[in-house]
C-alpha cells in the first residue's frame, strides 16, 4: 500500500496545476461559464497533453493510465473550476468505447479532441418510467424515447445512451452522434453553469456499428464506468474543498473587525480546523474508493457509495462554511467561494445524489446483513 | 499511489489470525465483549501468551523484543486480536514507558525494566494529569526537590488509569521552578507504587466503574538514578509520547470489532420486530457508522504509510477527534437499540450465570457501562477542543 505519488504521477499533477495557474484563473473560469462553458483551445491542449487518452488502452491509441491518474487531473480541475466535459468524455466515453470491440473511429476522434461526449446512466438520475427503446431493424437499430438530464448534453457532439432492445429486459448501449436525424435536444444549464440536455429520439436510425454493448454486458460496463466517473467527480470535489479552505484561511488572516484580525477569534479558527479535518478524511475515502474499483460489483458499489456519501457531506460542510466565514462578500457572484459551493452542490447531484448513494450502500451492507446480489451479478 | 494489499500481507493476516483465534481463552473473550475495563489478571494472562510467542510488543525495535513487522502488519495483527476478542493490552508499559525507556533511558534502565514490561510482570501507570493540570500539561505542580542522591516528590496526580493495578508510576514533576516547563523545568521519575508516601484512592466514574484514580505523593523519596534520561528532559519526553499515540488513539481495530457486534444487535432487534420508521432510523445510523469507520480506517492506513513522523497535525488530531466521536456514537446506538432496557443499572461485578433484571441480554451490562464511560473518549488523550486548537495554531 503506497500513498505517495510516483514520479510520473507527480509530473502529471504538476502539469495540470501549471495549466490551471497559467490559463484558468477565476476570471477565465467565469467568462467561459458565461459563454459556451469551456474553451475549445483548452480542449485541444488537453488532447495535445494526452489527457484525453489516459483511460484508453494502448492498442487503441491511448495511454492506458489508471483511474488514479484521472483523479489527479480532476483534483486540479476542481481547484481551478475547470468546467470542461472531461469526465463525460475522457472517463465515461473512453471506458465505454474502449470496451466495445469496434468504434475505433470514435476513439480516434475522442483522443484527438474532436469529440465531446455525453453519457446517460442506467440509474442514479433517471426518473422512473423514462425508457429509451431500441428496435433491431436488421441492418441497424431504430431508437425512440426520451432521455432526460444528459450532463454536458448541450456541448456534446456524441451521445452514449442505454436503451432496452425490442422490449426485452436487457439493456444495450448505443453510440448516437448528436447530428443524427430524429435526435432533438432541449438544452439548459445547471446551478454551476454547465450544460444539460433532455433528448427526444424519434425513430433515430443508427448503423450496426452504433451498438457498443449488448444485453449481456451493457449494464455491467455502465456500472463500472459510472462508478469510476463518480470517483473522478469526488477527486474534483477534493480540489474544490482544498481551494475553498485556502481562500477562507487567507481571508481570516487579512480581514479585521473590532480592531483584531478574524484569525484571532477561536470560534472561527476552530471552524477552519473542522474543515481541514473533514477534507483530510474525504481524501481517505477517495483513496478507499479507488482501491475498490476492481472488486466484484457489490463490493465496488458499496465502497464507491460510501466514498460519495462521506465526500459529498464533508464537501457540503466545507464549502458552505467557506461562505459563512467570508460573511456577505461570500454571497456574491464576484467572489470565488460561492462558485466552489455551487460546483460542489452540483457534484452531489450528478449520477447519484446522497439518498441514492445511501440507499445503494445500505442495500449492499445493510443491517439485515445479507449482501444483496446486484443486477449485474444476477445477470452473470 | 498504489492501494493494493500485497499477497505477503494477506498471508501474514492468516498466520496471525490462526494463532490469535487458537489462543484467546473463551472466558477471556467473553469478558472482553461484555466488560468495559479489563481485569488485571486477563491483561497479564494475554500479555504472557503473546510474550511466549514473541508478539507482546510488535511495535518495539527488534533489539528490545519487537517483531520487525511493518506498521501495516502491526495494524493487521491488532485487528486480528480485536476480532478474536482479546483484551486491549495494557497501554502504559507497552505503549508509553517502554518506548520512553528505549528512546531516552540509560543502559541500566533498559536492562532493569524493558523485559519486565514485555513479560507483563510489572505494570505501570502514567502520572501526568493533576487536579489543576489537564490539557495544559506544562502547568503541573508536583515538585521534585534534590536532596543528596535522592529527590523528594510532593504533589497529587489525577485520572491515573490503572494506578490500582500498577507496580510503578512514571511521574512528571517540576524540578526547577525558575525554568519554564517547556525549557527544562520538568523531569520524569520512576516511582515504586508500594513505597511510603504513595497513596492511591479510587475515582469512580459515571458508569460506577473503577479504572481511574487519584494518587497522592507525600514526601516520596526517589533515587536520582530513577530519573528518565536527564533532569529537565520531561517536556521533550512528554511530547514524544503524544506523537506515538496518534494512531492508537483512533482505536480502529476495536471499533471494527464493535461494529460487527453492533450490526448483529441491530439485525436481531429488527428481526424481533420494530416499526418501519425505527428500522429505517437504526439502519441509517448503522450505515453512517460503517461509512465513518471506513473513513477512520483509511485515514489510519495513510498515517501508517509514513514511517516515524505524522503526515500532519491535521491528520493526527483528526484521527483523535473522529475516533473518539465514533466510539461514542457506537456505544450510544448499542443502548438505543435495546429501548427501555437502556435505563437499567447493572452492578459492575454481577454473577455471569445470574438471570439479569428486565429480561436483559448478557451483553447489556457492559454496553450500558460503556455508553456512560465513553463520554470520556472526547476528553482524554487531549480533549477534542484542544485538538481543534492544535490544528488551528498550525494554520494561523
Amino acid at each position: 500500500m503506497e500513498f505517495s505519488l510516483t514520479f510520473e504521477q507527480a509530473a502529471l499533477k504538476d502539469a495540470v496545476a501549471r495549466f490551471v495557474a497559467d490559463s484558468h484563473s477565476f476570471e477565465v473560469a467565469r467568462s467561459l461559464a458565461a459563454s459556451s462553458g469551456f474553451s475549445s483551445d483548452h480542449w485541444n491542449n488537453f488532447a495535445d497533453f494526452g489527457w484525453l487518452a489516459l483511460r484508453v488502452s494502448e492498442n487503441r491509441g491511448g495511454l492506458a493510465a489508471s483511474p488514479i491518474e484521472a483523479a489527479l487531473i480532476m483534483e486540479e480541475f476542481g481547484r481551478g473550476l475547470v468546467a470542461a466535459p472531461y469526465v463525460s468524455t475522457a472517463v465515461l466515453a473512453a471506458r465505454l468505447l474502449d470496451g466495445a470491440g469496434g468504434a475505433q473511429a470514435a476513439v480516434d476522434r475522442l483522443i484527438a479532441g474532436e469529440a465531446v461526449f455525453s453519457v446517460a446512466p442506467l440509474e442514479g438520475t433517471v426518473p422512473a418510467g423514462e425508457v429509451l427503446r431500441a428496435r433491431d431493424a436488421g441492418n441497424g437499430y431504430v431508437l425512440s424515447g426520451r432521455v432526460p438530464l444528459c450532463l454536458d448534453g448541450g456541448v456534446a457532439t456524441d451521445f452514449i445512451l442505454p436503451a432496452r432492445l425490442d422490449d426485452t429486459q436487457g439493456w444495450c448501449l448505443f453510440h448516437v452522434p448528436a447530428s443524427t436525424a430524429g435526435l432533438g435536444r432541449r438544452t439548459y444549464r445547471s446551478i454551476d453553469q454547465r450544460s444539460i440536455a433532455d433528448l427526444q429520439l424519434d425513430s433515430v436510425r443508427i448503423g450496426p456499428e452504433g451498438l457498443l454493448a449488448g444485453s449481456t454486458d451493457a449494464s455491467k460496463r455502465l456500472g463500472e464506468a459510472f462508478d469510476e466517473a463518480r470517483l473522478a467527480l469526488a477527486a474534483e470535489a477534493l480540489g474544490l474543498m482544498e481551494a475553498a479552505i485556502d481562500v477562507t484561511a487567507a481571508y481570516l488572516g487579512q480581514r479585521r473587525q473590532f480592531g483584531r484580525p478574524l484569525s484571532s477569534y477561536q470560534v472561527l479558527t476552530h471552524r477552519v480546523a473542522d474543515m481541514l479535518v473533514r477534507k483530510d478524511h474525504a481524501r481517505s475515502m477517495l483513496y478507499r474508493g479507488l482501491a475498490h474499483l476492481c472488486e466484484i460489483p457489490s463490493v465496488r458499489e458499496a465502497a464507491v457509495s460510501a466514498a460519495m456519501v462521506a465526500i459529498i457531506e464533508r464537501g457540503e460542510f466545507i464549502c458552505s462554511q467557506a461562505i459563512q466565514l467570508h460573511g456577505g462578500i461570500g454571497m456574491t457572484e464576484e467572489h470565488v467561494v460561492g462558485h466552489y459551493y455551487k460546483r460542489l452542490r452540483a457534484i452531489g447531484r450528478t449520477w447519484g445524489d446522497l439518498n441514492w448513494h445511501m440507499d445503494r450502500f445500505m442495500a449492499r451492507t445493510g443491517a439485515r446483513a445479507q449482501v444483496q446480489p446486484t443486477h449485474e451479478e444476477m445477470v452473470a | 499511489m498504489d492501494f493494493g494489499v500485497t499477497a505477503a500481507d494477506e498471508v501474514f493476516r492468516t498466520h496471525v489470525r490462526e494463532f490469535v483465534r487458537a489462543h484467546v481463552p473463551p472466558d477471556m473473550a467473553a469478558r472482553t465483549r461484555h466488560d468495559v475495563h479489563a481485569t488485571k489478571e486477563d491483561l497479564q494472562r494475554w500479555n504472557r501468551i503473546l510474550y511466549e510467542q514473541g508478539w507482546a510488543a510488535p511495535h518495539w525495535p527488534m533489539e528490545y523484543g519487537g517483531t520487525g513487522w511493518t506498521p501495516l502488519q502491526i495494524h493487521i495483527f491488532e485487528e486480528e486480536c480485536a476480532a478474536a476478542d482479546a483484551p486491549f493490552m495494557s497501554y502504559f508499559g507497552l505503549r508509553l514507558i517502554g518506548p520512553l525507556i528505549y528512546t531516552f533511558g540509560s543502559a541500566e534502565h533498559k536492562n532493569a525494566h524493558l523485559e519486565d514490561i514485555l513479560r507483563g510482570d510489572v505494570f505501570w501507570c502514567q502520572g501526568f494529569s493533576e487536579p489543576s493540570s489537564g490539557s495544559d500539561l506544562a502547568s503541573v505542580r508536583t515538585t521534585a526537590v534534590r536532596d543528596g542522591d535522592t529527590y523528594v516528590i510532593n504533589g497529587q496526580k489525577l485520572w491515573t488509569t490503572e494506578a490500582h493495578y500498577a507496580d510503578k508510576m512514571f511521574c512528571l514533576a517540576r524540578t526547577d521552578p525558575d525554568i519554564k516547563p517547556q525549557k527544562g523545568g520538568l523531569t520524569i521519575f520512576f516511582i515504586d507504587m508500594k513505597q511510603p508516601g504513595v497513596t492511591v484512592r479510587p475515582v469512580i466514574t459515571i458508569d460506577e466503574g473503577h479504572s481511574v484514580n487519584e494518587v497522592f505523593l507525600d514526601n516520596v523519596r526517589v533515587p536520582a538514578s530513577d530519573v528518565l534520561g536527564e533532569e529537565g528532559q520531561g517536556w521533550a519526553q512528554a511530547k514524544f509520547l503524544l506523537g506515538n499515540e496518534r494512531v492508537t488513539n483512533a482505536h480502529v481495530p476495536r471499533a471494527k470489532r464493535d461494529l460487527v457486534l453492533l450490526k448483529r444487535m441491530v439485525s436481531r432487534a429488527i428481526g424481533r420486530g420494530v416499526t418501519p420508521t425505527t428500522e429505517a432510523r437504526l439502519s441509517e445510523r448503522i450505515a453512517r457508522l460503517e461509512i465513518d469507520l471506513a473513513v477512520l480506517e483509511w485515514s489510519v492506513l495513510r498515517e501508517l504509510s509514513t514511517s516515524g513522523r505524522t503526515r500532519s497535525q491535521i491528520s493526527a488530531s483528526g484521527l483523535k477527534i473522529l475516533g473518539s466521536e465514533l466510539q461514542q456514537r457506537m456505544s450510544d446506538l448499542a443502548i438505543d437499540v435495546v429501548g427501555p432496557q437502556g435505563l437499567i443499572f447493572f452492578e459492575p461485578h454481577h454473577d455471569p450465570s445470574a438471570v439479569l433484571p428486565g429480561g436483559a441480554d448478557d451483553e447489556l451490562p457492559g454496553l450500558a457501562a460503556r455508553q456512560l464511560f465513553f463520554r470520556a473518549t472526547t476528553i482524554y488523550a487531549g480533549t477534542n477542543e484542544i485538538q481543534h486548537e492544535i490544528i488551528a495554531r498550525e494554520v494561523f
